[in-house]
């Protein structure tokens, strides 16, 4: 299969009463890990569904290893590993029996590279799900989701609620996993230290809008915290920041285009910024905000 | 490949259904059994009339065993919601639509297992109908249990098909099918009531002779069965819907 983008979006729309995801469009190459941040609500959790045709778009295009979504749903869908926040596997269930039912739900089934997983994971194949703990019950589902050999890995909020060792573990797999550059994860998350660590890419969608996509170091150093004291704060163009935060001490300012802010105000100390503050400061923009 | 490995874990699930239906189907034959030996050798030979009382018994104890079979039944086909409730609950429902498995293969899988256990449910009462009858003596027969039980899977399925559309959570679905079983605790003795004379004091052998080969009597037997299928195949096709729209 020849093509570039693992996943394209473009002008992605559906509405429901009281929401809208609103002509969202991105892309995530191959061989990367596309960060998909944003608050509880924003949309994350219906774009996916919109990717994955779990429930029907009102416009806009999705393909998905170079082919149309819907049309090609079950050809795709042979090429997608999907983890979801809570594991949908009955927890009545073990990992033996697991593994004979997934081989009749995947066609490219590896019994082979799941027991290795299992086994790297020190997930017990033969104790009930229900007595998994839920990092294990976390690392199952990895484990599931990179036994069939997808070539697209979409995660819904898979990390959150885990204890930072296991999410360092399944970070690290994640990343084993794209050392196939025909790979590629679309991570939805609002744990964006994670994603600061692993992703090429990220997306940030607000109440149904995309503010901000591309390159992930190229966000960073292209957004700065700018410092000033509250009198100062009056002197600042409106249109030269996003948001202000005030602190007891003056004002932080998120700017979205650090150098020319450093241009147009030379004395104001202008600080590197972090995903989570680009997300909090966007999150209340076009407001001031007390810390 | 992928229908008999969905189909297995249905089945796998339902082991402990299966069981406890078992245990208490056993437990309803060990309770027949008792009955008899109460009629035959107890207390009950000191009544006024213990004809009558052995009567009572034995009829009492010869719909035990169809019992069993219309636990399977209830059981049986009360899975399909409850399942489709559980497994969206789980995220088993959401996994399996990323997944490459279309939604009629993953609801017929559920309807395949649960026709495997009509069939097994069936073929155990078969076995254990007649086993029963030479245990005991006895030389009746209730098919009107057999005929009650059937009606109330068609009185079930009809009834259950709404909960598809409509019932959002699975406590509502649960409520609403349990006004069915106590509608069954009404029908099925009313229904055994009506027909009772028809089948009283009968020789089983006559009675089977005499009833299958009556025309009417399987005519009806396979109307029965028709609109149970037709029933059967309109609540797979709005279950794949409900798969695929309500997602």
């Amino acid at each position: 299969m020849e093509y570039e983008n693992a996943i394209e979006i473009k002008n992605l729309t559906k509405r429901y009463d009281g929401f809208t995801l609103d002509d969202i469009s991105f892309n995530v190459p191959k061989g990367s890990i596309m960060g998909f941040i944003g608050q509880n609500g924003a949309g994350k959790t219906t774009t996916i569904n919109c990717l994955l045709n779990l429930i029907k778009r009102d416009g806009g295009e999705v393909r998905l290893c170079g082919m149309d979504m819907p049309e090609k749903e079950i050809e795709i869908k042979k090429y997608i590993s999907a983890v979801f926040d809570e594991m949908p596997f009955n927890e009545e269930l073990n990992a033996v029996i697991l593994d004979k039912i997934l081989a009749g739900v995947f066609s490219q089934w590896d019994h082979k590279v799941f027991t290795e997983y299992l086994d790297r994971l020190q997930l017990p194949s033969k104790k009930k799900f229900k007595d998994f703990s839920k990092g294990m019950k976390m690392k199952l589902q990895i484990a599931a989701a990179l036994s069939h050999h997808a070539r697209i890995l979409i995660m819904d909020e898979a990390t959150t609620g885990l204890d930072p060792v296991v999410r360092n573990e399944i970070l690290d797999i994640f990343l084993e996993y794209l050392q196939d550059e025909e790979n590629a994860i679309l991570m939805s998350s609002h744990i964006t230290s994670d994603l600061e660590k692993v992703a090429d890419r990220v997306s940030f969608i607000d109440k149904g809008k995309l503010l901000l996509t591309g390159v992930k170091d190229e966000i960073l150093d292209a957004h700065g915290i700018m410092r000033v004291g509250k009198k100062e704060l009056a002197d600042i163009d409106r249109e030269d920041y996003i948001s202000a935060r005030v602190t007891d001490f003056g004002a932080d300012l998120m700017v979205a285009d650090r150098a020319k802010a450093a241009r147009k105000y030379p004395a104001a100390l202008i600080d590197k910024t972090t995903l989570e503050e680009i997300m909090l400061f966007y999150v209340n923009r076009n407001k001031t905000f007390d810390a | 490949m992928t229908l008999k490995k969905l189909i297995y874990r249905e089945l796998y699930l339902s082991k402990k259904n299966i069981l406890i239906c078992l245990g208490i189907g056993i437990m309803c034959f060990l309770f027949a059994v008792l009955l008899l030996l109460s009629c035959r050798f107890g207390n009950f030979a000191k009544y006024n009339e213990p004809d009558k009382i052995r009567e009572i018994m034995n009829s009492v104890s010869a719909y035990l065993p169809i019992m069993l079979y219309s636990i399977f039944m209830v059981e049986g086909v009360d899975a399909i919601p409850n399942q489709i409730f559980t497994d969206r609950l789980c995220g088993w429902h959401k996994f399996i639509r990323s997944s490459e498995v279309k939604a009629k293969d993953y609801v017929g899988a559920k309807y395949a297992a649960i026709l495997i256990l009509f069939a097994g449910a069936t073929l155990l009462m078969f076995i254990v109908c007649p086993v029963f009858f030479l245990l005991s003596g006895t030389k009746e027969i209730n098919l009107t249990g057999l005929i009650a039980v059937l009606d109330f899977v068609l009185f079930f399925t009809d009834f259950n098909l709404p909960l598809f559309m409509w019932a959002k959570t699975r406590e509502k679905a649960m409520f609403w099918s349990t006004v069915p079983i106590w509608a069954f605790a009404f029908i099925a003795p009313t229904a055994a009531m009506l027909n009772a004379e028809k089948f009283n004091d009968a020789d089983i052998i006559e009675v089977l002779i005499e009833k299958y080969s009556n025309g009417n009597f399987m005519l009806a037997g396979c109307i029965l069965f028709g609109i149970l299928a037709v029933l059967l195949y309109v609540s797979y096709r709005l279950s794949v819907h409900f798969v695929e729209v309500e997602g």
